[in-house]
């Protein structure tokens, strides 16, 4: 995730725009895990100003494994 | 004497456009052909166990039987999708829809599945209309119906506000993605096909998870699925983008599929 963050910020960010965030996400059967992915530099603004704004990765987790759970359920 | 080789130029990105448009057009009008199809059978396979039943010596007990019997014998052949449960939907299906001609293409089995759900004739009526018409994906009816959206429009002297509320909501899912019914997999017996299942679920999870961050009203805004990053020659995907008009950054996601249950 760090490079895909390099890379967008080298390619695609704009000059007005924050440093990019990234946000890994793995749904397993019956779990799933959410993490945030802050560059080095960034760390210290993303505690401080991002982390308001932001879905926790306690409640992403959550959400996907309900999504999860709804999906697989309708295969049944 | 050997040619140098070029470095591989990118595509130009109309183009590309263009013969992504192709396929995805395709995909879906095969899709919904299929799907439709599908529909039908179910409520002929309804019609068939109603029409059977009223042959039989004592209906309520004779039904029980038919209904345990028969999703013996199909899941046997057919797998999963004919269960009892979902044999008493396909009669449910036709006793609440008993006009073949009335069902509409544009509505998936799941659609039709939420629907019966929905005791109140009117309300059922209104909910289907409201599917069609404004493209609702089968979370989105749902959640309507989860919502009483109809009875509270009903209930309130001002209808603009609860209209406009819920169009908000619904506007903000991007409706270019069709998203697959497991139940079309599993009729088309490609369950046990295991790159096309987990690329679905994987869309699946993605679209909820899209719907998601755009309700949640923090500022989130949709960019791109499938973002292509270009780096030493090599192509990357980003599985979404979305921008972030608070904080004035972008956001990007990557999502990975663990073990599926089957």
């Amino acid at each position: 995730m760090d490079s895909y963050i390099r890379m967008f910020e080298d390619h695609c960010r704009g000059n007005n725009d924050n440093p990019t965030i990234g946000l890994i996400l793995c749904s397993k059967k019956n779990e799933a895990i959410a993490k945030y992915s802050v560059l080095k530099e960034s760390k210290q603004l993303f505690a401080s100003k991002y982390k308001l704004y932001l879905p926790t990765e306690a409640e992403l987790k959550k959400e996907l494994e309900h999504e999860r759970e709804l999906i697989e359920e309708g295969q049944k | 004497m050997q040619k140098k080789l070029k470095k591989a130029e990118p595509l130009a990105q109309g183009f590309y456009s263009q013969v992504r448009e192709i396929i995805q057009e395709a995909r879906t009008k095969a899709y919904r052909a299929v799907n439709f199809i599908m529909v039908e059978a179910y409520w002929n396979v309804g019609r068939l166990i109603v029409e059977q039943e009223q042959q039989g010596r004592k209906r309520a007990e004779y039904g029980d039987y038919l209904i345990i019997e028969l999703a013996k014998r199909l899941q046997t052949e057919f797998g999963k999708g004919f269960d009892e449960r979902n044999l008493r939907n396909m009669r449910a299906f036709y006793q609440t829809f008993p006009i073949r001609n009335a069902l509409r293409s544009e509505l998936s089995w799941t659609h039709y599945r939420f629907l019966l759900k929905v005791e109140n004739e009117s309300a059922r009526k209104y909910y289907m209309e409201e599917a069609i018409g404004g493209h609702w994906s089968t979370r989105q009816l749902e959640r309507q119906i989860n919502s009483f959206y109809y009875e509270r429009l009903l209930a309130s002297k001002n209808k603009q506000p609860v209209i406009a509320e819920a169009r908000e909501k619904l506007a903000q899912v991007s409706t270019e993605e069709f998203i697959r019914d497991p139940y079309v997999l599993e009729f088309l017996n490609l369950k046990g096909y295991p790159g096309l299942r987990e690329s679905d679920l994987e869309t699946a999870i993605i679209n909820n998870l899209q719907s998601f961050l755009l309700e949640l009203g923090k500022g989130f805004s949709f960019v791109a699925r499938q973002k292509h990053l270009r780096f030493d020659d090599e192509d990357f995907y980003v599985d979404l983008v979305f921008y972030n008009y608070i904080l004035k950054c972008f956001v990007l996601i990557d999502l990975k599929i663990g073990k599926l249950t089957h």
